[in-house]
């Protein structure tokens, strides 16, 4: 997690540098077009690589003896039943979830590890409202939003956000 | 008699089943997306009475846990935040009272509760809320030109954004494509991009179109100032009430809708990576705008 925020702000620090070079001043639009691109490219690659991107992982996941130690457990049981009721799934991965929950009972970092499961963990950054215990929870609320996930909306259909309060619509959608 | 009975016999069994509720509120939020937006509203509308109708109450509230509070406050705030709806207002102010007067309020709830008064436009008494909860970090209202006098005819009003961050309660202009969208929804930056690619349609339809956002209670300044500044032909004004729109029910984004005489005749719903360009030419075409 702390690799991924340093890469961000090195990132970061380049495009400035190449986009200062290439000029007498710097295009500050066109730096932050690149910088929402390369967040939508890490985004995409997270959704890609999560260890659970269906149904059919998740069920295995949970039945597995990695869900012993799941970051899920951090999350009252209630809870729990009904954040992972809200997950929705398509070919490319995670496609909506709800987030009370996950706001209500649980740090930054714990948010980060759940989410991680699933590959939205650059979406920890938007639950503003969960309680900050450590120096990582302050990190984390600091990283940049990914441009692609839309919040209180849901993945109804291909391609469109619907409202949907309390839920996160991906990129996926 | 009988009543009371009826009454106490219902809290009895309500008191066991809030999180049961909450769990088919759940379900039926997720099976009203399979709905067309109309249906969805209603069948919302059903299942909220079903659960939660009598549970927002003062003497159901007092008798509950502070769980069970924070779940029928979630759910009335969801549907007030859905429906735009004063009674569902109602219903969350007195869950969130309840859990006040309990000293259990979380930030999610604060959050929310202020966001609840900017999506139904109570600015005053949001700005208030703001005011009485310091340690608070809600989003800033900016100025906003709310003068009741502001739209004397009967066109839906607009919030519209100037390049200050204000915001200016007006009449909507006439228009003949209306297009439901966010700055912040990836699917709405795709549609752009792909129209404004397209020159000679972007040209076409930029003098009929009319953007805007769903009434909702996050304002967004930035991001629709930094819209308007990239997108000039297609600045977006957030609307001030959804029910007072023609497509009153539908507010996916984007969605764009194409009117003759006041009616909608055509509809393009979505934004693939495929795009829809072939579409909106059809559709203008519906409507007598002349496509090259």
């Amino acid at each position: 997690m702390k690799f991924r925020i340093v890469a961000f702000a090195a990132v970061t620090s380049i495009f400035r540098a190449n986009f200062a070079s290439a000029g007498e001043s710097v295009d500050m639009d066109a730096v932050a077009s690149a910088q929402d691109h390369q967040l939508e490219n890490q985004a995409r690659i997270d959704y890609a690589i999560a260890a659970i991107r269906s149904d059919e992982d998740l069920h295995r996941f949970l039945a597995s003896a990695q869900s012993i130690d799941s970051p899920l457990n951090a999350l009252s049981e209630s809870s729990r039943r009904r954040f992972l009721s809200s997950l929705r799934f398509n070919d490319k991965g995670l496609t909506s979830f709800a987030y009370a929950d996950l706001e209500t009972e649980l740090t930054p970092t714990q948010i980060y590890r759940v989410l991680k499961l699933f590959g939205a963990e650059h979406d920890a950054a938007f639950f503003s409202r969960a309680h900050i215990e450590t120096d990582d929870d302050v990190k984390i609320m600091d990283m940049p939003r990914t441009p692609i996930d839309y919040r209180d909306y849901e993945c109804a259909k291909r391609a469109t956000c619907t409202q949907s309060n309390f839920s996160i619509c991906t990129g996926n959608c | 008699m009988t009543l009371a009975l009826a009454r106490l016999l219902f809290a009895a069994v309500s008191m066991l089943s809030v999180a049961d509720n909450y769990d088919d509120w759940q379900r039926a939020n997720r099976a009203a997306l399979e709905l067309d937006a109309t249906a969805r509203l209603r069948y919302l509308s059903r299942s909220y009475q079903r659960d939660f109708g009598n549970l927002a109450r003062v003497d159901f509230l007092r008798k509950s846990t502070v769980d069970e509070v924070r779940l029928v406050y979630r759910a009335s705030a969801g549907m007030t935040l859905t429906t735009h709806d004063e009674k569902k207002l109602d219903d969350a102010s007195r869950a969130f009272d309840e859990l006040a007067a309990r000293q259990a309020l979380s930030d999610f709830e604060r959050a929310t509760q202020y966001r609840l008064l900017v999506a139904l436009r109570h600015f005053d008494a949001a700005a208030a809320f703001a005011r009485s909860n310091p340690s608070q970090r809600f989003e800033s209202l900016p100025a906003i030109d709310d003068s009741r006098g502001c739209c004397t005819d009967s066109r839906p009003q607009l919030l519209f954004i100037d390049s200050s961050q204000r915001l200016q309660r007006r009449s909507a202009p006439a228009a003949s494509i209306v297009v439901v969208a966010h700055p912040l929804c990836h699917f709405t930056q795709n549609a752009i991009h792909d129209i404004e690619k397209d020159a000679a349609l972007a040209s076409a339809l930029e003098k009929s179109w009319l953007w805007i956002a769903p009434q909702d209670g996050y304002l967004s300044l930035d991001a629709f100032e930094t819209w308007n500044s990239e997108h000039p032909h297609a600045r977006m004004s957030i609307a001030y009430r959804q029910s007072e729109w023609p497509m009153a029910a539908i507010w996916d984004t984007p969605t764009f809708y194409f009117f003759r005489n006041g009616a909608i005749v055509a509809s393009v719903h979505g934004w693939p990576a495929e795009g829809h360009l072939a579409e909106l030419r059809d559709d203008a075409k519906k409507i007598g705008l002349a496509i090259p």
